[in-house]
């Protein structure tokens, strides 16, 4: 329960094409990681997932069940989304906005606030409840509507809801090293606990420490899937994202990891306007 | 880089270790209900003939035991049932309407700043009003003889309709919401219906130019009992309808792609939306014109109360709007008496501060 496939996805919004003939199965008790450059329809394809797109071409389904065929509420209870820099512009407390988590009416949270406090612990933010959202720092606020995704699932299970799915997208864009990693802990614990989990991320060595499967996407394709160490691969990144880096297997626990080069007599070529400068 | 083992499952609830705090302003409600009751008694006893606040219960329940023999109480309690209720009436039902109309408006375009009237979709609703009236001999005379004397309310709704379906068309176009936009092509829109609406002026006659001026002002005099029963069945309309959208207004406050996540019909709840603001909006201006700010300054104000939670904005805009125009409408008596101002300078030299705070403060920044 809880896995999604992709199949033939294609996706064009406002004449142009986004993603093209995508193939892909989200499976539970897994950490999913997309990733790809700017632009490459890791976003797109988490929106195709969580049903609030519709593919234009091909169909994807939840436990072999066309998502476009559930209501909002039923999807509501299977899966969570966390939107990327999701913000909220009125005065709401940190409590609240996590309560909204259970705004689908019969959920009956508000009998069960203990779920919303909970929820706020397990990222780190117990005792935030009476602050003022808008308040926050962007850690904080990127938390919260972590805390408000896992309140919304908790709810639902509470309720009966099986094989449920949470959809990050760069859950950890605005996040210190510390807090990136509780972040993948807890997305490795939910994994653990049964949950379909998939992430969009940028940071491929967090990716590449915490993926169970990667999928490289690039200009709207899936370029690859698999694990970091089949994935990850000096040429594939070259390819991929056009930057020369260098993948490397350290002996001792084996996960590979990106190494960049840094080089300062590697060229700037991305505008005229640089060539210009080079040539003095 | 090691992998931190999380042996807890973060799906299974561990004891509580505190409660949530305790929702904000449960107390508004009871107190704004008395506030109101205040307002409304004022309203009963303030005018030309002045009505004591101990003869008041004795005017209003006589004539239920039979004949008032009495003629300083007959004429007491004709005034009062011919004049003053129907108007405060009219007064309490108006401020509801444009009250909840704003707070729901705010919470679909997720702006503070998002009036019916600031947005042109009074400007609509009575330019469609207006239209009934001054061509009134011929294409409106069809119309009349269908909707009676709900005529003006339902013509209102639909210009009131027209307007905010063209808002949100223009305001969703190429996906994103933009409140500036938004804001912008409501005055833009304003402005043409206000034109179309003074065209108006040079077709009409006398009498009918005087109705036009009450609806451009804004004005609760010529209240009557007939225009009590004509916005009386929107009232309730918007009585049992909004109750059920709060928490869906509540998501859409993340975003209409997060509502849909948290399991919101979003387009349909979007167009109920629409409808019953455009009703309500469209009953409001049908009655008394077009009222501005009340559907700005009340929902801002009890948000400061309550915290932003539409399960609470929500029912008690309907009651300080109520307020707020009624005590409104007493003011405009009794300040140039024994002329009366209109209803609508009084509520913009109430509302107009109110928006240029909101404007200077984190208002327009606050929601895109």
């Amino acid at each position: 329960m809880g896995r999604i496939e992709l199949s033939g996805v294609t996706v064009m919004r406002g004449g142009r094409t986004l993603i093209a003939d995508v193939d892909m199965a989200l499976e539970p008790g897994r950490v999913t990681v997309l990733i790809g450059p700017n632009g490459a329809g890791k976003s797109t394809a988490l929106k195709v997932a969580s049903g609030v797109w519709r593919a234009s071409k091909g169909t994807a389904a939840l436990d072999g069940r066309n998502i476009a065929d559930f209501r909002p509420r039923e999807l509501a209870e299977r899966r969570a989304l966390v939107a990327q820099g999701a913000s909220l512009g009125f005065p709401f407390t940190v409590g609240e906005v996590v309560m909204l988590g259970a705004s689908v009416p019969g959920f009956g949270l508000d009998a069960s606030p203990e779920i919303a406090v909970g929820a706020l612990a397990t990222v780190g933010l117990a005792g935030f409840e009476a602050r003022n959202y808008l308040e926050l720092s962007g850690g904080e606020r990127q938390r919260v509507h972590i805390a408000r995704a896992l309140c919304q699932l908790r709810a639902a299970r509470r309720h009966g809801a099986e094989g449920q799915i949470i959809l990050l997208d760069e859950p950890t864009a605005s996040l210190d090293p510390a807090q990136q990693t509780q972040v993948m802990a807890l997305c490795r614990a939910l994994a653990t606990a049964g949950l379909t989990v998939v992430l969009v991320l940028h940071d491929l060595n967090l990716a590449a420490a915490w993926a169970d499967v990667l999928v490289v996407l690039a200009k709207g394709k899936v370029r690859a899937v698999g694990s970091p160490r089949d994935v990850l691969t000096d040429d594939l990144l070259a390819s991929v994202y056009d930057w020369p880096a260098r993948v490397n297997t350290p002996p001792r626990d084996g996960e590979v990891f990106v190494l960049p080069h840094h080089a300062r007599d590697m060229s700037f070529a991305g505008s005229d306007a640089g060539r210009d400068v080079r040539r003095g | 880089m090691n992998r931190v083992e999380t042996r807890i499952d973060p799906m299974v609830l561990g004891a509580p270790v505190a409660s949530l705090p305790k929702p904000r302003g449960r107390w508004v409600l009871p107190v704004a209900g008395v506030a109101l009751v205040i307002v409304a008694i004022t309203s009963l006893a303030v005018g030309p003939t002045g009505i004591t606040l101990g003869s008041l219960p004795r005017a209003l329940m006589a004539g239920i035991g039979g004949d008032i023999t009495d003629p300083l109480l007959r004429r007491e309690h004709l005034v009062l049932f011919g004049i003053r209720l129907p108007r405060m009436l009219l007064g309490a039902f108006v401020g509801s309407a444009l009250a909840v109309a704003g707070a729901m408006m705010q919470g679909l375009f997720r702006n503070p700043l998002a009036d019916p009237g600031l947005i042109g979709v009074s400007s609509g609703a009575a330019l469609a009003a207006v239209a009934i009236i001054a061509l009134g001999a011929t294409p409106a005379l069809a119309w009349m003889r269908v909707f009676g004397f709900y005529a003006l309310p339902v013509a209102a709704f639909v210009g009131g309709l027209v307007t905010s379906l063209v808002l949100v068309w223009i305001a969703n176009r190429g996906g994103a919401l933009s409140v500036a936009t938004l804001l912008l092509s409501g005055v833009a829109i304003a402005a043409i219906a206000g034109a179309l609406t003074g065209l108006m002026a040079y077709v009409s006659d006398d009498r009918e130019l005087r109705d036009l001026t009450l609806w451009s002002m804004g004005s609760l005099a010529g209240s009557s009992w007939t225009k009590v029963t004509a916005i009386l069945p929107f009232v309730a309309a918007l009585a049992i309808v909004t109750p059920s959208l709060a928490r869906a207004l509540n998501g859409f406050l993340l975003g209409e792609a997060e509502a849909y996540h948290l399991g919101i019909a979003v387009e349909r709840v979007k167009l109920v939306i629409v409808v019953t603001t455009a009703a309500a909006v469209g009953a409001a201006v049908a009655v008394a014109g077009i009222v501005g700010f009340v559907g700005l300054v009340v929902p801002h104000f009890v948000r400061l109360l309550t915290g932003p939670d539409h399960r609470m904005v929500l029912p008690v805009s309907a009651v300080l709007g109520a307020a707020l125009v009624v005590g409104a409408d007493v003011v405009a008596r009794i300040i140039v008496a024994p002329a009366e101002l209109p209803l609508g300078i009084v509520m913009a030299v109430i509302g107009g501060p109110v928006f240029l705070h909101l404007v200077l403060s984190r208002g327009v920044a606050g929601a895109d």
